[in-house]
């Protein structure tokens, strides 16, 4: 017998269970995929590169200066001509730590990741430029467009689902139901939306333990 | 500068026997009680970038946006993924930092929007003063207090949300799964070893789990404003 967890303990690891299906499923997809799911949802997928760049660059307090050319240095050959490359053709795979600063800041509602910019700080400020406040500020966001609802591809997605279960592919019918769902998200909403998705989880095989 | 083996693998394929022997677990600020080191964030930074972070965080991101549907919100979740990585440290022996981030996107997300601002506001005056007090040996007091507050109420969350759970049970007449809280309060994880103390066969624990996961997953929706219709 193990040590009894904490009650906050046991939660945590009860909401872990209930996402397990889904942990699983989002952690399984390839970054080729990830990229294409996020450019065709308005991401950036280079800024975004440039954001895991940038904290990892914060994190090692390495000033912006030498980051480049140190990180090409310690890649693989491979790797290095990549990093070449992407330099020749403008891809934006390493910003400056303020270019990470600026769009996470105008992201995070309260100012999270500019909290974290400062506190992962151990160089100087007047190191880099231009100048980041020291004290967390709070942008006002913009939201950003939000592409229309394409009902018709939803429905097309949701029959299929449907039909999915009728085969006993409850797991199938959660993706296409989940395609739906980012198509059409009050259709998610609707009896039939989530009464689908409800068929679907209770279709679901127990977990392996 | 030789590159690390796992460099050289796809973003996808690091696993433990492809980890180098320097990846022991990241310790984080919430172990540790005050900011990392310049030695340990380097060691930190060293660490997730052999892991491929800046990849592994875009599959992260694009999980944060199936459950958000927003990009904004999503964006959001994952700043606070990162900060909660920081704070809670990983163990690349334990689980691959893919699943990882993605637990961190579940967790993340199911929180009730009001325990996100609280905690939030915690994280940022915690990171905030993490700056400067680089290398501390302690975390100062009011901030010490300020984690203690947060923590008692992530317990009182965690005991409302457990006794919900307990409810909803005894409302199904679900006694295997009541059963099982018990069981696991008591620091047991085997469900074999469940059902010889219970006297029951193993496979109604199995089959117990299912159910078990659609009443948490109503619970967590019920939080976020939204009802799910039950079957007649």
């Amino acid at each position: 017998m193990n040590t009894p967890p904490t009650t906050q303990e046991l939660w945590e690891e009860l909401v872990l269970e209930a996402g397990e299906d889904e942990i699983e499923a989002a952690a399984a997809v390839t970054v080729a995929d990830a990229e294409a799911y996020l450019t065709a949802h308005g991401f950036d997928v280079a800024a975004e590169r440039a954001k895991g760049e940038a904290f990892l660059d914060d994190l090692a307090g390495r000033p912006v200066a030498v980051q480049a050319s140190e990180r090409v240095s310690e890649l693989p050959p491979e790797r290095r001509a990549d990093s070449r490359a992407d330099r020749r053709t403008g891809r934006r795979r390493s910003l400056p730590s303020p270019v990470w600063i600026a769009a996470a800041a105008t992201v995070a509602a309260g100012g999270a990741a500019a909290a974290a910019y400062v506190a992962l700080h151990d160089e100087p400020v007047h190191d880099r430029a231009p100048p980041v406040p020291s004290v967390p500020v709070s942008v006002p966001s913009v939201p950003p467009p939000v592409p229309p609802p394409d009902i018709a591809l939803a429905a097309t997605l949701r029959q299929r689902a449907a039909a999915a279960l009728d085969q006993h592919k409850p797991q199938e019918a959660l993706q296409l139901l989940d395609e739906a769902r980012d198509k059409d998200p009050e259709g998610d909403l609707t009896t039939e939306g989530m009464k689908l998705r409800e068929r679907a989880l209770n279709a679901m095989p127990p977990m392996k333990r | 500068m030789s590159a690390p083996q796992s460099y050289l693998l796809p973003s996808r394929m690091a696993d433990p026997v492809s980890t180098p022997p320097d990846d022991g677990p990241l310790v984080g600020t919430d172990t540790l009680g005050r900011p990392l080191t310049t030695a340990e964030k380097m060691r930190f930074e060293r660490v997730l970038r052999r892991h491929d972070f800046v990849a592994v965080r875009l599959i992260a991101l694009r999980f944060a946006h199936t459950k958000t549907r927003n990009r904004a919100q999503a964006e959001d979740v994952m700043n606070r993924v990162v900060l909660r990585l920081v704070r809670q440290g990983w163990d690349p022996g334990e689980v691959p930092l893919v699943k990882r981030l993605c637990r961190l996107v579940w967790s993340e997300w199911t929180h009730e929007v009001e325990e996100q601002k609280a905690q939030r506001h915690a994280e940022e005056m915690f990171l905030a003063r993490m700056a400067g007090h680089e290398p501390a040996e302690t975390m100062p007091a009011d901030e010490a207090k300020e984690r203690e507050e947060r923590r008692e109420k992530e317990h009182a969350h965690a005991e409302a949300q457990t006794e919900r759970l307990r409810q909803a049970f005894r409302a199904s007449d679900d006694e295997v799964n009541l059963e099982y809280l018990h069981y696991r309060q008591e620091g047991i994880e085997s469900l074999e070893e469940m059902a010889r103390r219970s006297q029951r066969g193993v496979e109604e624990f199995y089959r117990a789990t299912d159910r078990r996961k659609r009443a948490v997953k109503r619970l967590l929706v019920e939080a976020k404003g939204v009802t799910l219709k039950e079957k007649p």
